[in-house]
């Protein structure tokens, strides 16, 4: 009785390395996917865009991106609505 | 859709995957929010799709078809090229894989917790508990436990 399973037929010569899908849970494919960065990369460089060209604060001489926290809220704010944007294709994907 | 998924698209893979998993038509249609008529149809269209996937995988790799799975995709054959019996899986994680039944020998194999890792998540996607005894099996040993529940003889 054969109790053994092999993917490779016997004597065939075995690759360096075999494919493994490790994200069956999909939470990391889901989160890191490329439009996703896109959209995460753009809204990002808009508001350092927008920050940098705050002309009235920076007249001053006063660095806005260094104050109150300015570049983590933004980030937080930015990685939030890119979360929500995300949900919201996943939702309507699933109704498709 | 690819060959890897048995042509199988998201929505029809997730309808597959749920119906291994015993739930009724129904069930299903609530859960996804569809109709209990558009699961039925959406069966056929897996069935012939997964009956397909497992047919090229035949022919490419000059198999002999005993039996098919459809609902488990799972599929006995038989390799008249090595003389050995075969079982040919199919799974959203790991799509089609074949599986040559003969006396392996893991120890000497730099590949091992590839497999393993191919093995637990099949065993995961496919709703078997794996116990402490099985955990540690070699992985030629432990496919045969995962896949040989859909064996005939």
């Amino acid at each position: 009785m054969i109790n053994n399973a092999c993917p490779f037929a016997p004597g065939e010569v075995k690759p360096r390395s075999i494919p493994v899908n490790s994200n069956h849970e999909g939470l990391l494919n889901r989160i890191t996917n490329g439009k996703l960065i896109v959209l995460v990369l753009s809204l990002v460089g808009l508001t350092l865009v927008y920050s940098h060209s705050y002309s009235d604060l920076n007249w001053e001489g006063s660095s806005v991106l260094f104050n109150d926290w300015y570049i983590v809220k933004m980030s937080l704010y930015t990685y939030l609505t890119s979360l929500i944007s995300f949900f919201i294709r996943e939702h309507r994907r699933n109704q498709r | 859709m690819t060959f890897r998924v048995g042509y199988l698209t998201p929505r029809e893979t997730r309808i597959w995957e749920l119906r291994r998993h015993n739930l009724s038509q129904s069930d299903i249609g609530r859960e996804l929010g569809i109709s209990r008529q558009a699961i039925h149809k959406a069966y056929q269209i897996i069935d012939k799709k997964v009956e397909q996937a497992f047919m090229e995988a035949a022919e490419t790799n000059n198999l002999l078809i005993k039996t098919v799975n459809l609902v488990e995709g799972v599929m006995n054959a038989h390799s008249p090229a090595y003389d050995i019996p075969v079982i040919v899986s199919l799974s959203k994680s790991n799509g089609l894989k074949i599986w040559y039944l003969y006396e392996g020998n893991c120890k000497s194999c730099h590949l091992q917790s590839s497999c393993r890792n191919i093995l637990e998540s099949e065993a995961r996607e496919r709703g078997i508990q794996l116990n402490a005894t099985e955990q540690l099996m070699q992985p030629t040993q432990l496919a045969i436990e995962i896949f040989g529940r859909y064996q005939d003889d």
